[in-house]
């Protein structure tokens, strides 16, 4: 299959663009979306394409716009929303947990709710702490939710497509720091199933467990130590469902990990991620599993201070250094 | 809050005493994990300690000279200027008379409920293990990785005969989890009389010798090789190239081997095991005592590979700075004392080996060749002890007799 290379906003473009042309039933709709083409350009160009009745902006009414999707969804439409910021969430959590995790449960499956929310998030850009949190753990609690936290231009296109496809509402994280990362992404009809964890990069000392634009920092410092350790790095790709398989099998190779995510650290999906590891790989383990995670604080606004709440590369080295002494 | 380090196990020494040699550090001394703070001689050579604790070192728990057990106190670190907490050196017995045995549950019994109530931090906890418990605790009381229980698990070995390990504060690693059985490992347990004055190395090689004389049978085989045309080999070329006649005799003492997989062997519980390699331990005068540090798959190494290796482990051995495990996996041992004169010896099998090859000092003699012509040539003797329980006179001496040949005409190795 050929290739070619994109940035994540480009292949989340290509893929929403490619959909719609091949399923008249999904549309797009949020703040922005339509005439701006998005806070993040993700759906530039797509109402010149597809015109008013596919994709159109709403007003800021996330509630309402939320529950509409819901009921778009629930009666043969597949809506696509761009909550702008994952943050803005918090206003529609009625319709996202109550009616979309829940109505196919509680009709015992006789309904579908193919809704994908795109969830711009995490910290990085000085957007203060009310646009910058990561609430990817906060949805993978709730049962009925498919939450997807992509790291590649790749994953991003493959993932998008599958979540599109997929009859369960579906939370999509993307990095808002990261829609220009490139790299290279499978032309035509490329999917990645959910539930499959990445090996990232091999190791044989050290296991990074990552979570989306983090997946980089820690490839970036297993490359820093190569001389000193060997350091594999895998990408969850996707939090709901958790591939705990590849999880555990990764980490007993090793039976060293670092948990690396941007959530919060005190009952964040590091804590998770951490349990799982300690349930399934335990007997294989040299040492406790460690987390490396943002701090316990609302995200701060000044930059200084942002980056101090971030996990960071030169902690997480120091923290390899630690396990491979 | 002041951190006592313990002595770890350092490499793979048979023993728990070590000596310290030498301290790297001194008190106010700020060190790191890792750094190495002190240089110990255990009873197969002399290791560097590395830190499992950083801070600046408050105590020095013992003098050089002074001998230790594996995870007996090693030193203090804190904060500096820090009051060090003091910790009971000796376990319960000896704690000071605030911190008595009715007051520590862990001095009071060894045996520890299965689960400690650990959630609530605020409750005042027994300090942190220091110092040799009386008693190995039990099993579960004791600090190990899940990877180091699961090991112990599959060798059927309980874990607490690995306390304390090389981990912080003595926590049992999955390296520190061993085989249970290691025959021709001296057992602490069964150490005779004469032995408790010994130390360190010496203590080593009279326990090894003890056993081999009790469990061996040995047999030893002797005869000359004709090394004639060997020597004239290793001698021509350019002085910078020659090769001495030690080296040349390893490397066909390990190819011959590869041809005689009884004498190449261990006798074990489990039976007689041949090895398809050829580890051969080679014996050196290390100046504290014999040491025999291992040429590995020497039987796949050229001639310049075993006289650099060799090189380095005979200075690693007189330095005293061979790592332990180039003590290991010998699968047959060349002992030489020809450079002393001696022609012929009857060297000792070292367990779990079956047989050991003594070189003499080479000879020149009148030889009668077949017609009758006589001839000035140079020969070798050569000693083989075998332990009869697992090998027979026959392959032995076919063994030494292919050795033999193959020395007088080592060109036959190129064939």
């Amino acid at each position: 299959m050929s290739e070619r290379r994109m940035t994540i906003g480009q292949a989340l473009n290509d893929v929403l663009r490619s959909e719609m042309a091949a399923d008249p039933r999904v549309i797009c709709f949020g703040e922005n979306v339509a005439a701006a083409g998005g806070s993040f350009a993700v759906t530039k160009g797509l109402l010149e394409e597809f015109g008013p009745r596919r994709i159109f902006d709403t007003p800021i009414s996330e509630a309402g716009w939320t529950g509409m999707a819901v009921g778009a969804a629930l009666t043969g439409l597949r809506p696509v929303l761009d909550m702008m910021f994952s943050d803005f969430s918090l206003l529609a959590m009625d319709q996202i947990i109550n009616q979309a995790a829940h109505l196919r449960y509680m009709t015992g499956g006789q309904t579908e709710m193919p809704l994908v929310i795109r969830m711009p998030t995490g910290a990085g850009a000085a957007y203060a702490a009310q646009h910058s949190q990561t609430l990817y753990g906060m949805y993978a609690y709730i049962p009925g939710l498919r939450v997807v936290v992509p790291s590649t231009p790749a994953d991003a296109a493959g993932l998008m497509r599958t979540a599109i496809r997929d009859p369960n509402p579906v939370l999509f994280f993307e990095h808002k720091t990261d829609y220009g990362r490139r790299g290279m992404v499978p032309e035509g009809d490329h999917t990645v199933p959910f539930g499959e964890a990445r090996v990232a990069r091999e190791g044989t000392d050290v296991t990074v467990v990552a979570v989306g634009s983090l997946v980089h920092m820690a490839i970036e410092v297993a490359e820093r130590l190569s001389d000193e350790a060997s350091v594999g790095v895998l990408d969850v790709r996707t939090l709901s469902p958790l591939d705990k398989d590849t999880l555990c099998e990764v980490v007993a190779s090793t039976g060293r990990c670092i948990v690396v995510d941007e959530g919060h650290r005190t009952f964040g999906p590091g804590a998770e991620l951490a349990a799982a590891i300690a349930e399934g790989a335990f007997d294989y383990l040299h040492e406790p599993v460690l987390r490396l995670c943002g701090a316990d604080t609302p995200v701060p606004f000044a930059p200084s201070l942002e980056k101090a709440f971030l996990p960071s590369a030169d902690r997480l080295e120091q923290m390899i250094r630690g396990m491979s002494r | 809050m002041s951190e006592t380090m313990l002595l770890p196990r350092t490499g793979s020494t048979s023993s728990d005493e070590v000596t310290i040699v030498e301290w790297r550090v001194a008190v106010g001394d700020a060190i790191q994990v890792g750094d190495v703070v002190a240089e110990v001689e255990t009873d197969k050579s002399t290791v560097e300690v590395e830190s499992t604790a950083a801070g600046t070192v408050l105590e020095l728990c013992a003098a050089e000279l002074d001998e230790l057990s594996i995870g007996d106190p090693l030193l203090v670190v804190g904060e500096p200027g820090e009051e060090v907490a003091r910790v009971p050196a000796g376990g319960g017995e000896a704690a000071a008379p605030t911190h008595g045995p009715s007051e520590n549950p862990r001095a009071a019994s060894p045996f520890e409920p299965k689960h400690r109530d650990l959630s609530d931090a605020s409750t005042p906890q027994p300090p942190p293990f220091v110092g040799s418990p009386p008693l190995a605790p039990s099993s579960s009381a004791i600090r190990a990785t899940p990877a180091a229980r699961r090991r112990a698990r599959e060798v059927g070995a309980d874990i607490a005969t690995f306390h304390p390990g090389s981990g912080p504060d003595g926590r049992i690693e999955e390296h520190d989890v061993t085989s249970p059985v290691t025959p021709g490992a001296p057992s602490p347990s069964s150490t005779p009389g004469w032995a408790g004055g010994l130390k360190g190395v010496r203590r080593t090689i009279a326990l090894r010798m003890a056993q081999s004389g009790a469990e061996v049978v040995p047999v030893t085989l002797q005869r000359d090789a004709d090394v004639t045309d060997l020597l004239r080999w290793l001698r021509g070329g350019e002085p910078s190239r020659r090769r001495s006649l030690i080296d040349a005799v390893l490397v066909v003492v390990a190819r011959t081997l590869v041809r005689h997989g009884p004498l190449n062997a261990h006798l074990l519980a489990e039976g007689i095991v041949e090895h398809p390699h050829v580890n051969l331990g080679y014996a050196v005068d290390g100046g504290r005592g014999l040491i025999v540090p291992v040429l590995t798959d020497a039987h796949a190494a050229g001639i310049d590979a075993i006289a650099e290796q060799r090189r380095t482990l005979v200075e690693q051995a007189l330095g005293a700075t061979l790592p332990g495990e180039a003590t290991q996996g010998a699968t047959f041992t060349v002992s030489n004392l020809g450079p002393f004169g001696v022609e012929s010896f009857t060297p000792v099998v070292n367990l779990p080996q079956v047989a050991i090859l003594g070189l003499g000092a080479t000879r020149r003699v009148v030889d009668v060749g077949e017609d009758d012509e006589l001839s000035v040539r140079t020969k070798l003797g050569l000693s083989l002890t075998f332990d009869h329980r697992a090998v027979d006179g026959a392959p032995a001496a076919r063994f030494l007799d292919d050795l033999a040949t193959t020395l007088a005409e080592p060109f036959s190795l190129l064939l």
